[in-house]
């Protein structure tokens, strides 16, 4: 018994150490960060130029589709590692947003009223979190529905903070270190691909650490409706913190690249293409978040010129349902998994010929 | 389509498995005819279940026959087979946990057909006299051998000529175990065909005729019921026949 | 004292027709164990519809029968074709398709007809009579009455009847429905079925008041959430009370506070009823036993 133990480790310490085979990486978004990190700069300096070399009104289309990815990227934790429906992301934005407004109008440094607004929306999210989470399967999706169907109306109430219907404005002459961060500038498009580098980076790295691996397992443990030993309510709550932060820096970002904020800003419908935009794309992804947001800032300015604007919501559906029926993994992890495929089948040609 | 009342089951060489092309049994033969009541015994692991679901049309055979009253059965869906006389109580027993007990029956008779009418009712829960005190409870709130019997009798009210126990006794205290001996013996005694997958050896003795041993993804052995207790039967179906001198 | 009549007399007129558009969600909810959003839409379709042919010269009663088959077939072909298949990858992207294909309907109709709000007839614009000092319209009673008789014939249904006791049980245990031969595919297509010619039937007493656009019983769907969550997906009686209790609430807050925080109220409550009683006010706690 013993000498059969001795040739098992001596097998499993001769072969490398693999941690995911290439499908579980793929499917899971997990593992080969290195790479990871390179496909994300790749894409973002992709879109980084793609955004320079474009007229202003689709650098403009492009700068909010890099701030929708980042509060897609938040809101994909909430859906790819809990599997839950979370329908306001628009919420988020829309708080880091007035926050964001409102504390500059208060006379409060732009800097720190950006700060303060995403502090306040991630402490918002915090104790909306707490009930929310009690909630399970459906009745997520039915309570974040009521409350971004809730939020235009409240923003109408509350006009001594919001505006109103007129909405407010935010600080036009904010320029931190010299950049010049409004409207469809090089050093706003310049900003928000930065910060969502970033906080891609920095998702990747928690994805593949200790938090992400715990809420993963959260994940799939409500599935199979099994204990881990691991407080699931305390994992959910910060998971879903961590959405509502993303989803108030892209609020903030949102505010200083529109300069002027309403109401029809933040529609529920914000935090439906919020939702799709991560379906689409692929909740598991990094990379993905980007291409869902360009989906969802750049693909209606585009289809614009091809179908009139009240059909896009057609497409919008026609795709997200082709996505569904491909699996529902999203277009990023087919794209991960034809990849490798593709550059075997090249490099065979190649051999061949 | 309706078979004859002697309808048997037969399974001639049969390989079926969860995958469509990995076989977790081969060659499988098996008769059970109503009235007689078939034990099969085996490890966990070692393809009861597999079996069970294969026939109740959860899953298809990879090779082999599977015949009900002489007629292929092998294309047919649960549904139909449900339709034919073949009723499967599942491992687990798989009760509707939100609904209540009388709830659970009527459904029974919905999968093939039929309405629960109160003299159906009577008939079945004869047997589950603590059925018919809960008749208006959650099914979830009832204990394990409770359920059981629900399972049980859910499988009754569709009138079957053959019923499928997947590990009936798993999980059961001793007393519902010989509730459940009992219980079983009386359905096979009014005509029903039994095939009773089990790891319990005292509820195949005293309600079988014959014990197939599963093991090694065959029919290892066809025995007697009073030889299982016997040592070299018990060194097969415990798996390792080198210990067979250690009992 | 006017106003505080006023507002909880049309608060519960308004609530039954809340609680009604509950029900079709109850319907699929109670089934396939998800929500459809795309009720709304699947309603709008057949409001459009039916509009074209009251324009045609149909009277009220073929329009209202054009209304609901539409709904009702359309209904079962979003279930049948789109969502239902779709549930062999789990419930999320079942739920997530019928974002889909609202979005695409929606999108289909501004394309069509146009996003601007038409006038659509109600069953009758006469006064029926008054109550506590309110006037009542007889769409309004005859509204009232049918929500009425559909919620209690929906509980019948789900309670007593073989194929509404069926539904449940394949949404509670799939496996077990299918080895006992229930068709579970079959009844999860009566669902959407049943819940399409419902949201039509919604759609009916909705158009009128709200005026009819692509989006018009979509907005009255999120009080439909409301009413049922609040209420408890498993009671039929709960959706009721809770209906009423959110249409007197919702009146109340916008008579004496703004309307502009009535769904804000909505949601809160929600959340509120929802930490204290997980299943709703009405609903039973699921047993578990593992």
């Amino acid at each position: 018994m013993t000498l059969q133990k001795d040739v098992e480790t001596q097998e499993s310490a001769r072969r490398p150490r693999r941690r995911l085979s290439a499908r579980a990486a793929a499917s899971t978004g997990r593992g080969r960060v290195p790479a990871r990190l390179l496909t994300l700069a790749v894409v973002a300096v992709a879109v980084l130029a793609f955004g320079f070399a474009s007229a202003p009104s689709v650098r403009y289309a492009v700068i909010l589709s890099v701030i929708y990815a980042i509060a897609i990227l938040g809101n994909n934790a909430v859906l790819g590692l809990l599997g839950e429906m979370n329908l306001s992301g628009g919420v988020t934005m829309a708080l880091g947003a007035y926050g964001f407004c409102w504390f500059s109008a208060q006379g409060m440094n732009p800097a720190l009223a950006a700060v303060t607004a995403v502090l306040l929306t991630a402490l918002v999210s915090a104790v909306i979190a707490i009930p929310t989470t009690r909630l399970r399967g459906i009745f997520t999706a039915l309570a974040t529905f009521a409350l971004a169907y809730a939020i235009p109306t409240l923003a109408i109430y509350l006009k001594d903070i919001t505006g109103g219907d007129e909405g407010t404005s935010a600080p036009y002459d904010f320029a931190p270190f010299g950049l010049e961060l409004s409207g469809s500038t090089w050093d706003m498009l310049t900003t928000v691909v930065v910060i969502f580098v970033l906080l891609g980076a920095l998702s990747l790295y928690l994805f593949n650490a200790r938090p992400g691996t715990t809420a993963l397992v959260v994940g799939e443990a409500e599935l199979a409706g099994t204990t881990t030993g691991i407080s699931h309510r305390t994992v959910k709550v910060v998971v879903w913190t961590w959405a509502g932060t993303l989803g108030g820096i892209a609020g903030v970002l949102y505010a200083l690249a529109v300069g002027f904020i309403g109401p029809t800003g933040f529609s529920f419908m914000l935090g439906v293409w919020i939702l799709v935009g991560g379906v689409i794309a692929g909740p598991r992804s990094v990379w993905g978040a980007l291409l869902g947001g360009l989906f969802v800032g750049l693909l209606p300015v585009e289809l614009q010129s091809v179908v009139p604007p009240a059909a896009t919501g057609i497409i919008f559906g026609a795709i997200l349902l082709i996505a569904l029926l491909a699996g529902g993994r999203g277009l990023a992890e087919w794209i991960e998994r034809a990849a490798p495929k593709m550059t075997e089948l090249i490099r065979r040609r190649r051999a061949a010929s | 389509m309706t078979p004859p009342r002697d309808a048997a089951l037969d399974l001639t060489s049969v390989a079926t498995g969860y995958l469509s092309d990995v076989a977790v049994l081969e060659d499988i033969d098996l008769h059970v005819e109503p009235g007689q009541a078939v034990g099969v015994i085996g490890r966990n692991g070692a393809g009861k279940s597999c079996l069970a679901l294969t026939i109740a049309g959860q899953l298809r055979p990879q090779a082999g026959r599977v015949t009900f009253g002489g007629a292929d059965i092998a294309p047919l869906s649960s549904r139909a087979r449900a339709g034919l006389g073949i009723a499967l109580v599942p491992e687990g027993r798989q009760v509707f946990g939100q609904l209540t007990v009388r709830e659970n029956l009527v459904v029974a008779a919905y999968g093939v057909g039929q309405r629960l009418t109160p003299a159906a009712f009577d008939a079945v829960t004869e047997h589950f006299p603590v059925l018919r005190t809960k008749e208006a409870d959650l099914a979830a709130s009832l204990s394990g051998g409770e359920q059981q019997m629900l399972a049980i009798a859910r499988a009754l009210v569709q009138s079957p000529r053959i019923i499928v126990c997947d590990e009936p006794s798993l999980g059961l205290a001793p007393v519902a175990i010989d509730v459940l001996a009992r219980v079983l013996g009386s359905i096979r005694d009014s005509g029903v065909g039994l095939l009773l997958m089990e790891q319990n050896r005292g509820l195949l003795e005293d309600v079988c005729s014959s014990v197939k041993l599963l093991d090694g993804g065959g029919i290892k052995l066809t025995v007697e019921p009073r030889d299982l207790s016997r040592p070299e039967v018990m060194a097969a179906y415990l798996g390792h026949a080198g210990s067979a001198h250690a009992l | 004292m006017d106003l505080l009549q006023a507002s909880i007399v049309l608060g519960v007129v308004v609530g039954i027709v809340y609680a009604l558009s509950g029900a079709g969600l109850v319907v699929i909810f109670r089934t396939s164990g998800y929500i459809s959003f795309a009720q709304g839409d699947i309603a709008a379709v057949g409001l459009f519809v039916g509009l074209a042919a009251y324009k045609a010269g149909g009277g009220y009663g073929l329009t209202a029968v054009t209304v609901i088959l539409v709904s009702t077939v359309l209904g079962g072909l979003v279930g049948g074709l789109i969502t239902i298949p779709l549930e062999r990858h789990g419930h999320l992207p079942a739920a997530l398709s019928t974002i889909g294909v609202g979005l695409i309907i929606g999108g289909i109709l501004n394309v069509t007809v146009g996003g601007d709000p038409r006038a659509f007839p109600e069953v009758s614009s006469a006064a029926a009579f008054d109550f506590a000092g309110v006037r009542l319209g007889w769409s309004d009673i005859v509204g009232m009455l049918a929500s009425a008789a559909i919620f209690i014939g929906l509980g019948f249904f789900f309670r007593r009847s073989r194929i509404g006791i069926a539904m449940r049980a394949v949404n509670d245990n799939r496996f077990a429905g299918q080895i006992l031969g229930v068709p579970d595919k079959r009844l999860k297509l009566v669902g959407w079925i049943v819940a399409g010619s419902l949201s039509g039937v919604l759609g009916l007493f909705v158009a009128p008041i709200l005026s009819l656009s692509p989006v018009s019983v979509n907005t009255l769907l999120v009080f439909g959430f409301c009413a049922i969550v609040i209420g408890g997906f498993d009671s039929i009686f709960g959706a009721l009370v809770a209906g009423v209790s959110i249409g007197v609430l919702s009146n109340l807050t916008s008579a004496y506070v703004d309307p502009n925080l009535v769904p804000t109220v909505l949601w809160a409550a929600m959340l509120l009823v929802l930490l204290i009683r997980p299943n709703g006010l009405f609903g039973r706690r699921r047993l578990v036993r593992v």
